[in-house]
């Protein structure tokens, strides 16, 4: 029984039996130019390899990312006001003067700086007080003291209905919103 | 709802946004890193316990007498009526005697027990991606509130220390328990705290 030698078509390399053997060179063994060849090279070099995610293409540390996330500093940067907020919506255009005058929605409102102390709480723990005086602590959190816009309403009441379903995926919510 | 002017954020804006102008930067969690015995360190988000804790007893909706336990005065940790039914944590024999202890006679002191939990938790069917929540009740609950997951504050995660040990022994079964228990005393720690520096003052249903 004869059987034919081959070299590799792709790297010219090897003496290969015809059959199993050549094709497990092609798909595990050759460094010649695959099918991606062809392919600009803008989009190969965009690639990570294997060796830059291996030794400090990631971001940070272990101890960086636990320092970046009890960092107290929330930045919000998202917009808070839609470009088309300018624009009355139909179900405005739609809406009687009464019904106007009874909505309780107030856009601007909303982006109130919330910095300044505004309430008699917050004027307490800002006074001078006298040794023995106690520092009564209160809870931080603005209960009913912001209308939020509808549409940041509709998400939050979303979240909060998908919540109550136990049976759902955290990842839901990422897809969902 | 006018869909034509919704403006949709990503979730993670969202909590962003609703932190910032609620001011619930209290809820999130610190990360601690722990040295464990075989070398490595394991992470442990832990929360604020006493900002908890008075973010509940600040809470109108939670401190509300029809989720008290029955013949139970919050202020004073006595019951309002003499009763020999056991029924809540302060009709225990053991209550009276703690409450003497810490409380005492004193007008301003608030008698705040906490029935705490602790056990771990599967995320998955495969039993790797686990957690240990530390969860806490407050004691003056009754049993329907203390049952009532939206009543619990949960002060931290214990993570899943024995992930990729595999079985073989290089660990005592005393270093696990001490690895655990280091982990807990991030927790434990600052319920100790609180006490050593004689509470906190707070204002409960004013």
């Amino acid at each position: 029984m004869f059987l034919t030698m081959l070299s590799c078509p792709r790297c010219g390399t090897g003496n290969l039996k015809e059959g199993r053997s050549l094709s497990m060179h092609l798909t595990r063994y050759c460094s010649g130019p695959s099918l991606l060849f062809h392919a600009q090279r803008g989009t190969l070099a965009k690639k990570r390899s294997h060796e830059l995610m291996l030794s400090g293409s990631c971001p940070s540390t272990y101890q960086q990312q636990i320092r970046n996330f009890n960092s107290l500093m929330v930045d919000v940067s998202v917009p808070t006001i839609n470009t088309l907020h300018g624009m009355p919506s139909l179900s405005h255009l739609s809406s009687t003067q009464s019904e106007l005058g009874n909505c309780n929605v107030h856009y601007s409102g909303f982006d109130t700086d919330l910095s300044t102390p505004a309430s008699v709480d917050d004027q307490i723990n800002t006074n001078d007080y006298s040794v023995t005086d106690p520092v009564i602590e209160k809870c931080s959190f603005q209960r009913n003291t912001i209308c939020l816009p509808p549409d940041i309403a509709f998400q939050v009441h979303l979240l909060s209905q998908m919540n109550t379903h136990r049976g759902n995926d955290l990842n839901m919510f990422n897809e969902v919103i | 709802m006018d869909y034509t002017t919704l403006q949709i954020l990503s979730r993670k804006q969202l909590v962003q946004l609703l932190t910032k102008y609620y001011q619930l930067n209290f809820l999130k969690p610190t990360l601690h890193s722990v040295p464990l015995t075989d070398g490595s360190v394991a992470t442990v988000p832990i929360f604020d316990v006493k900002a908890l804790l008075i973010a509940f007893l600040n809470d109108p909706l939670r401190m509300r007498q029809e989720n008290f336990a029955s013949n139970y005065d919050i202020f004073t940790g006595k019951a309002k009526l003499p009763t020999s039914t056991l029924d809540e944590i302060h009709t225990g024999s053991l209550w009276e005697q703690a409450r003497q202890k810490y409380c005492g006679d004193d007008p301003d002191a608030f008698p705040l027990a906490l029935v705490c939990f602790y056990d771990k938790t599967n995320t998955d069917v495969f039993g790797s991606l686990s957690c240990a929540p530390f969860i806490c009740t407050p004691s003056f609950l009754n049993k329907d509130c203390c049952n009532d997951d939206s009543n619990y504050m949960v002060l931290g995660y214990i993570p899943n220390l024995g992930y990729g040990k595999g079985k073989a022994k290089k660990q005592t079964a005393e270093m696990k328990l001490q690895d655990e228990h280091n982990c807990l005393s991030l927790i434990t720690n600052q319920i100790i705290k609180i006490h050593e520096e004689g509470g906190f003052w707070t204002e409960v249903m004013g």
